[in-house]
């Protein structure tokens, strides 16, 4: 078969997600087409699924019915929750995943898919004609209505160690050729990003008993919503924390003039929250303690990812450094860091549905949009492969606002701002954070998922799930309690008068969960987990949440407002660069002209006082 | 604000000062293409005025003349405002003014001005910015050249820099928390703290700073308002008219003349202060003259120099009880030129001893005049022999350099004078106190962030982007018709 309805170039996380929602539209075909010799889903960087920001874009694409939260799950061998004291919103659920298994798994999981084609080829050529899209190999061409390009590991890579060059994305695989190669008239910013990786160390060369082990929270919930909350699949292994010293800061500080980063070999531009050691070492010159975390790569394998080192010094220098560390002293690097610089698209070019303007069926999703990270490639693999699937349907597309999801975050900052370096989500991008949880991730997603009509087992997990919820919020602000209740009495809970449960919960002195699983199981009432958790934390923070809803009602209206971007534009009052930012971005309301980058206040108020 | 949505109506309001009788007064139209349907009210064919030219014609309606006007039509885009614009000349008698306005608001589609409306077609129109709105609302209604100085300051932005240094310190303590959220791993917990606390206290100072710039102040100073208060009969009138010059409140022997207030701007040292004579204070069964003896005590109590005036020969203990509950500035005892007024004087200033130096200033009892010193120090007693006319003028002119110091001194604290900046920042300092008592007693960050939001959305509000309809609103107000 040589003609599908939607085809997708690029087997990584975003690929991959893609073509999983696109494919749960059973009456289209779907084509994966992606480089020969790399696994599907392969995890080239760290090992790990989640972390502050990601853990809630792994849960809002759970919700939505795509791939990466049951992955991470099943082939999850440590689970931990990140800013577990810093309070509910902001905590995050990392798993350290085993490479191997996950890459596997993914393989098998969408090879069972019957409208489904994976083709393992070397794309050459990509071209469109009549509405059509042609990509073509060395031997033969596919035909398609609907094109996914997630082809971002890596565009026209390029991987530094000193003075070593090679072209490529990642070791041992070839590079994606140049776009302007395969498709012409795409449009590529003109800096080149950077990334690194750290060196891999041979975990049986580790004196483990000099580092502070870091093992897995078995009360961490899983990501996937069909999976039982504590459930783990795989064997379950400890994380190492390791401390830099004076002496692995000073071979790096000594070998500035080796390093592509800083001698100018790397023109690209890499992520300030993401450095390497050099970077560390160069622009904190008082700062010789970094931490080091040791995450195993796999349990059958024998590598370790020891985060926090990436660099791109000569080997040589690489393993000096790495064996000043306390516990790392005898360890033997398997595989050399490297940093790698490549091209990305300029994502402004983009809509909501992450389809090109000016290209009608041609979507981009990952990190050749620059974003760095798997959740934020699966993230946004999603939001075009659910788009491209609907749009072949000719049906109305999914667009996740900003207010309630981090994917909506992510897409609207990709598509109004033109990045000037790798884009990584934070709680911080967010301006709702105490709403935009892990734990409420179903019922911010649920009406979304709902649209696309689909019958699977998420589904009516979800819709049952609703119901639970309605329900248990009913009985927390309908049933009261006072001092004299055997519950209140036997946890020696004070309570100032008759209260409703809700109220009880949300006292300062008390956790919300463990209260209100407390109160349900000594009164012997049943609900889902996911469902007493949420509404335990949607409790405590209602008072805030309304506090703040109110507080920027005025300035969310403001937001809505739409604008021509035309009119500013063709304004005396602003300023010939914020003319020419806008001009690029063509914002469609206040909110989306006011998150661009460089917007001055001036053009603000004037875009205020003149149009609104 | 509903004058947002309706910018191509027509309106129509008279421009020119407005309370009085004059010899011309100017009648102005703003609005789009509105040319052809003012064509029955004139003697001359409105369709083809020459852009700013004069036309001499009448102005009349079916057969009756009303005025014989001059006109000028100021075509948009070019115009003050953007939108065309019609100035029609007219006798300035107040009457046929409000007679002709009132004709065209009848018989046509033209309506009223909202106040400020022509200036809000301006900045709709890319005429005015939002800044320079705000600026040029302090300009034109500026009455002292302090307020000059900051209407210009903040058409140079200089108050506005102010304002920014205040937002750049937030968004360093904003990102700080941040650090807390997303970056934890990378910075450690000691280095986070040390950020959070070092910004925070940086904040802080700024908005304590800017918060000692509106606090203190719950009067209006763009024109500050000096009142004279007492009891009936005390001289009140009397003083007024000294101080300025020339008689304009009525004033009679029988006591309670002065029913409501009299005010009248005048001028210390190019500063224009709003002299207020009130009734006169005191017990009284008559509900119109209580009424009036009410909005006495509010106006007096809200003023920003309060100057108590006495009648030595008629003020008793009693009287006392009365008037020490208001924070005056300043006493002045009349009657002079009566026989037996030192002795009077002492008796008097023998009540007010044991009030204390705290209420009322330090009127000592051994000193004879001058009374004093009060709050803003001595002060000779005026005569108010209409005979001695050096005399009074040297008491006036006392009075007047009191009240200028005190001015003067509350100036050098750098007083910030717009009512929406000072309304934002006594919010935004109650609002960062809510915060500052989270941070103490809040360990979850979100919720702590969640409150630094609002804080922060406080802080875009004051310069100027977050809310424009509040804004435009305050501003908007303050304007008066047809400017």
């Amino acid at each position: 078969m040589t003609n599908f309805d939607i085809i997708i170039v690029g087997g990584g996380h975003a690929g991959v997600e893609a073509a999983y929602i696109a494919s749960q539209f059973k009456n289209l075909n779907i084509a994966l087409i992606s480089m020969p010799g790399v696994g599907l889903a392969s995890a080239p960087c760290n090992p790990a699924v989640g972390g502050v920001g990601k853990g809630q874009v792994v849960r809002e694409i759970d919700a939505l019915g795509g791939l990466i939260g049951k992955l991470a799950d099943r082939n999850g061998i440590q689970f931990r929750t990140l800013n577990d004291s810093k309070g509910f919103a902001v905590q995050s659920t990392r798993i350290q995943i085993d490479k191997d298994l996950y890459t596997i798994d993914a393989e098998e999981l969408l090879n069972k898919i019957e409208n489904l084609t994976i083709i393992k080829e070397k794309i050459k050529k990509i071209s469109t004609s009549g509405g059509t899209y042609s990509v073509s190999s060395k031997s033969s061409t596919w035909n398609s209505k609907k094109l996914v390009l997630t082809i971002g590991t890596f565009l026209n890579g390029k991987m530094h160690t000193g003075s070593k060059v090679s072209l490529g994305g990642r070791v041992d695989c070839e590079s994606s050729d140049s776009i302007n190669d395969m498709f012409e008239g795409i449009k590529t910013l003109n800096t080149r990003f950077k990334t690194g990786t750290p060196a891999r160390l041979d975990s049986k060369t580790i004196d483990y008993d000099l580092l502070e082990e870091q093992p897995s929270d078995d009360t961490v919930d899983t990501f996937h919503v069909l999976h039982g909350t504590k459930e783990r699949f795989v064997k379950q292994v400890s994380c190492y924390l390791a401390y830099t010293n004076l002496d692995t800061m000073q071979i790096i500080r000594d070998n500035r003039e080796k390093s592509p980063l800083f001698n100018g070999q790397i023109e690209g531009v890499g992520a300030r929250y993401c450095p390497s050691i050099e970077d560390k070492a160069y622009r904190y010159p008082d700062k010789n303690k970094h931490h080091v975390f040791i995450e195993p790569e796999g349990l059958s394998t024998n590598t370790v990812y020891p985060s926090g080192i990436s660099t791109s010094l000569p080997e040589k220098n690489q393993e000096e450094l790495v064996q000043t560390i306390v516990g790392l002293s005898n360890s033997k690097i398997v595989q050399h860091g490297y940093a790698v610089e490549y091209d990305v698209l300029d994502t402004t070019q983009l809509d909501l549905t992450l389809q090109m303007r000016d290209m009608p069926g041609l979507y981009f999703a990952g990190q050749v949009n620059g974003t760095s990270g798997y959740e934020e490639a699966a993230g946004q693999g999603y939001i075009a492969g659910v788009n491209a699937a609907l749009s072949v349907l000719s049906r109305k597309p999914m667009i996740l606002s900003r207010n309630e999801s981090y994917i909506g975050v992510m897409v609207e900052d990709l598509v109004s701002n033109v990045r000037d370096e790798p884009y990584r989500l934070f709680t911080a991008r967010s301006e709702n954070r105490l709403f935009i949880r892990e734990d409420n991730a179903i019922n911010r997603m649920c009406p979304h998922r709902t649209n696309l009509e689909l019958e699977e087992d998420i589904d009516r997990y979800s819709e049952i799930y609703m119901q639970e919820y309605q329900a248990l919020l009913e009985v927390i602000n309908s049933v009261y309690i006072d001092s004299r209740d055997e519950f209140i009495k036997k946890e020696s809970i004070s309570v100032p008068r008759r209260i409703k449960i809700a109220e009880l919960i949300k006292q300062s002195n008390l956790n919300p969960i463990t209260t209100l699983v407390d109160f349900l199981e000594f009164y012997g009432l049943n609900y889902d987990r996911r469902v007493v958790r949420s509404i335990a934390i949607a409790t405590k923070y209602e008072g805030y949440i309304n506090k703040s809803d109110s507080s920027f009602e005025r300035m969310k209206k403001l937001e809505e407002k739409v604008i021509s971007w035309s009119e500013i534009v063709s304004s005396e009052n602003i300023s010939f660069e914020c003319k020419q930012r806008i001009e690029k971005i063509r914002p469609e309301n206040f909110g989306q002209l006011k998150r661009i980058d460089g917007i001055r206040q001036a053009t603000l108020t004037a875009v205020v006082g003149s149009y609104l | 604000m509903e004058l947002l949505s309706n910018t191509s109506d027509t309106i129509i309001a008279c421009s020119s000062g407005n309370n009085s009788n004059s010899a011309i007064s100017i009648i102005r139209f703003s609005g789009l293409n509105f040319c052809p349907e003012l064509n029955t009210f004139f003697s001359i064919d409105t369709t083809t005025l020459k852009p700013r030219y004069a036309h001499y014609c009448n102005l009349s309606f079916n057969n009756k003349i009303y005025d014989d006007v001059i006109m000028t039509f100021f075509p948009g885009p070019n115009s003050y405002n953007g939108q065309d614009i019609l100035e029609v000349s007219v006798h300035g008698n107040r009457l046929s003014v409000d007679r002709i306005i009132r004709l065209f608001v009848d018989n046509s589609s033209i309506r009223l001005a909202e106040p400020g409306e022509f200036s809000f077609r301006a900045l709709k129109n890319k005429k005015l910015t939002l800044n320079q709105v705000e600026g040029l609302d302090l300009l034109l209604n500026a009455s002292s050249i302090f307020s000059l100085d900051q209407g210009f300051s903040l058409l140079s932005g200089k108050l506005k820099s102010s304002f920014l240094k205040l937002n750049e310190s937030y968004l360093r303590h904003r990102s700080s928390l941040e650090l807390g959220f997303d970056f934890l791993d990378d910075i450690g917990e000691e280095q986070f703290s040390e950020h959070f606390s070092s910004s925070f206290n940086d904040l802080k100072s700024i908005i304590t700073q800017l918060y000692k710039q509106v606090s203190g102040i719950s009067t209006n100073l763009i024109k500050p308002e000096v009142a004279l208060f007492g009891l009936p009969n005390a001289g009140k009138s009397t003083l007024f008219n000294k101080i300025l010059v020339d008689d304009r409140a009525i004033v009679s022997s029988t006591p309670g003349t002065t029913r409501d207030y009299i005010s009248e701007d005048f001028l210390i040292d190019n500063n224009t202060f709003t002299l207020l004579d009130t009734a006169g204070l005191r017990e009284t069964s008559d509900s119109i003259e209580k009424s009036g003896i009410d909005r006495a005590i509010t106006l007096t109590k809200n003023s920003f120099y309060k100057i108590l005036i006495i009648n030595p020969f008629d003020f008793t203990a009693k009287d006392i009880d009365f008037f020490k509950s208001f924070q005056f500035d300043l006493i002045v005892f009349t009657h002079s030129d009566f026989e037996g007024y030192d002795a009077s004087v002492s008796k008097v200033k023998s009540l007010f001893a044991p009030i204390g130096p705290k209420k009322v200033g330090s009127i000592e009892p051994g000193i004879s005049a001058p009374i004093g010193p009060l709050q803003n120090g001595p002060i000779e007693p005026i005569y108010c022999n209409l005979t001695d006319h050096n005399s009074t003028l040297e008491g006036v002119n006392n009075i007047c350099s009191q009240v200028s110091a005190k001015y003067l001194k509350l100036l050098s604290f750098d007083p910030i004078l717009i009512e929406r900046h000072r309304d934002t920042i006594h919010r935004l300092h109650s609002l960062f106190e809510i915060y500052s008592s989270e941070v103490e007693l809040n360990s979850d960050l979100a919720i702590i962030s969640s409150e630094l939001n609002i804080v922060g959305h406080c802080i875009s509000e004051l310069i100027g982007i977050i809310s424009p309809d509040d804004v435009l609103h305050n501003i908007f107000d303050n304007f008066c018709i047809g400017k």
